[in-house]
């Protein structure tokens, strides 16, 4: 799924390098990235996604050279391999649940709001336990809630892969061991790659594998994953 | 484009009052420069169209302007202005050698706050004036209504109007007038719609220059005669005024003295042509009777020139206002802008592109544009509309 090869990100006047020789994530893994903020973790998430582009390396990802798509292919990219997570679930304040759900189709032309999306939606939002709120903004849901409805979003294209920033990371320990089952079952029964990025050893604990960058701080370098 | 509609009107009624309170700064600060245009344009526009349709006016010296405004809008101004008059003889020095049609106006009375109007048929067809129900004026005592007036006091032909009593507490002043309305004018959209339209002869009786009673030369009346002198009778009080002309007591109507030396208050004159106005022009240059020639366009130039000085004044600050309200506005856009800097990041890392996010925030700048334009536009459109009958009749009132 993920093949990283050569890779050698730094930013424009900052000491921070990202040095990956090669690594790859199978089809259907579950990958933890741990370590402490600012190594680099949220960094490999962005290049993985074309959000940031490498100015060395090959980052290949479902087939496609990430860093040899134009900006129009890289949207396409995203919006059709890839679903994120995020830490602060990023919902859309004025949209009701079942629009943040749908948000990708109403921000990109490229894909279309059908009737079998809009059951998809339903059948999703049923799955995670939101079926009943539907027309509730985000601001009437509770954390976990939220978050319930921001994987819903990440799965509503049903990307082969989900990306997730720290995604139990706003939630307290009741919500984040039930989100954390949800989204691992769910991308399991999907048979999705799975990468997140966490701080939480417990979440870490729960994937096939854990890429720790803590002893890495400015320089990650291939193999030097752990379990 | 569906989707950003979407979205952008999601947006909007989420955050409905922050919406609304940019309509309204946007509304308020265009409202009043746009919507006092409009009414200047439409004041300028009724003003000029009846001046430049009255190319001359006759009348009695002293303000240009007050009468022009007393020919054109029947003001009755205040103070001693308004009774100044000029002889009746005028209209014929202004026919004289055939330079112009004449037109006698006298607008000295009211009848519940209308502007009785006394002139010759020669009026309505210079003011093109057409009757849209009953007749036209036939005999004394009748009036013809313009449109307005007859809808505000509810009055059809046949039903009575009263002029009103210039001086309220004067026991020894002019009687009232009951009036029989003979028909309604079709509404034209001028000052002529809130006339109530007499012939000359029962503006004079209103005034009390000519009059009826009963017959006294009669043998049965002798009783009520107090004292004669000759042909000249003393009536007592109990014999009074008719106070409405009928078909019974029309015949005892009668003025004392020559007509032609009767009040009007100016003479409309319609020149045959340039050399004929020039020449009546000339004719009272300099003259000692008291009359003077005006052309009513001028008058109305001079006092425009005057109301459009006051406007670049208001303009000025007007523009200040909008520059300091455009600010504020692009501030509130700007700290917008950045409040929602999370949502253009979760739209770019969900696929979307730059272009896409900009023209949302557009989107939403133009809808509140256009909503405010919109209602802008409305409400000054509804003043613009409302302000003609409004300007001509705050002009006939004499502007109060």
């Amino acid at each position: 799924m993920i093949h990283i090869q050569n890779l050698d990100f730094r930013y424009p006047r900052a000491a921070f390098q990202l040095v990956i020789n090669d690594l790859k994530i199978e089809t259907g893994e579950k990958v933890a990235f741990v370590g402490p903020s600012g190594s680099g973790k949220t960094t490999l998430l962005n290049l993985i996604s074309g959000i940031t582009l490498a100015r060395s390396g090959t980052i290949e990802v479902a087939g496609n050279h990430v860093g040899s798509l134009s900006d129009k292919q890289r949207r396409d990219f995203r919006v059709a391999k890839i679903g994120f997570v995020f830490q602060r679930f990023e919902l859309i304040e004025y949209l009701n649940v079942s629009d943040n759900i749908l948000f990708p189709f109403l921000i990109n032309p490229s894909v279309d709001c059908t009737p079998e999306v809009r059951h998809r939606m339903m059948g999703l939002a049923d799955t995670v336990g939101i079926a009943s709120l539907l027309k509730r903004y985000p601001r009437q849901l509770s954390q976990g809630e939220q978050q319930r409805v921001a994987i819903c979003r990440a799965l509503i294209l049903s990307p082969p892969l989900i990306l997730a920033d720290e995604p139990t990371g706003n939630l307290d320990p009741a919500n984040k061991e039930i989100i954390l089952d949800l989204m691992l079952s769910e991308f399991e029964a999907r048979t999705r790659t799975f990468v997140v990025v966490t701080h939480d050893q417990s979440v870490a604990q729960k994937c096939d594998r854990m890429i720790d960058f803590s002893s890495f701080h400015h320089q990650l370098k291939t193999g030097e994953a752990v379990s | 484009m569906k989707g950003l509609l979407y979205l952008t009107f999601n947006y909007i009624l989420y955050h409905r009052w922050k919406t609304a309170v940019m309509i309204a700064c946007l509304f308020l600060t265009a409202i009043l420069p746009v919507t006092i245009s409009g009414l200047i344009r439409s004041f300028e526009k009724s003003i000029y169209t009846r001046s430049e349709m009255t190319p001359v006016v006759i009348g009695p010296e002293g303000s240009a302007l007050d009468l022009t405004l007393r020919a054109l809008y029947f003001n009755r101004g205040s103070g001693e202005d308004r009774l100044k008059t000029i002889s009746m003889s005028e209209q014929e020095e202004v026919l004289r050698d055939g330079l112009a049609i004449a037109i006698p106006i006298h607008c000295l009375y009211e009848a519940k706050q209308f502007p009785i109007v006394a002139t010759t048929g020669d009026y309505f067809r210079f003011r093109n004036l057409k009757i849209a129900q009953g007749e036209p004026l036939a005999i004394l005592g009748e009036c013809l209504l313009g449109a307005d007036c007859a809808g505000e006091l509810g009055l059809v032909p046949g039903d009575q109007l009263l002029s009103d009593r210039p001086k309220l507490l004067d026991l020894a002043g002019d009687y009232p007038l009951k009036m029989t309305v003979a028909g309604v004018l079709a509404k034209n959209g001028s000052p002529d719609d809130k006339g109530v339209f007499v012939d000359l002869k029962t503006a004079w009786i209103i005034q009390g220059l000519g009059h009826g009673h009963q017959d006294l030369q009669s043998p049965e009346q002798d009783e009520n005669v107090v004292r004669q002198d000759g042909q000249i009778k003393a009536l007592p009080s109990k014999v009074v005024p008719y106070t409405e002309i009928t078909e019974s007591n029309i015949e005892s109507f009668h003025f004392h003295g020559d007509t032609s030396s009767f009040p009007v208050s100016a003479i409309i004159a319609v020149p045959k042509d340039i050399k004929s106005q020039t020449l009546l022009e000339a004719r009272y240059q300099n003259n000692d009777r008291g009359v003077q020639f005006v052309r009513p366009v001028e008058s109305i130039k001079e006092m425009m020139s005057v109301l459009l000085r006051v406007r670049q004044f208001f303009m000025i600050n007007t523009i200040l206002i909008a520059v300091s309200t455009l600010l504020l506005t692009a501030l509130v856009l700007l700290l917008s802008l950045k409040l929602r800097h999370g949502e253009r990041e979760t739209m770019f890392k969900l696929g979307c592109r730059g272009g896409t996010i900009i023209a949302l925030q557009v989107m939403e700048m133009l809808i509140v544009g256009v909503v405010a334009t919109v209602l802008v536009l409305a409400v000054s459109w509804f003043g613009s509309s409302l302000a003609g009958s409004y300007f001509d009749s705050w002009i006939t009132r004499g502007g109060s």
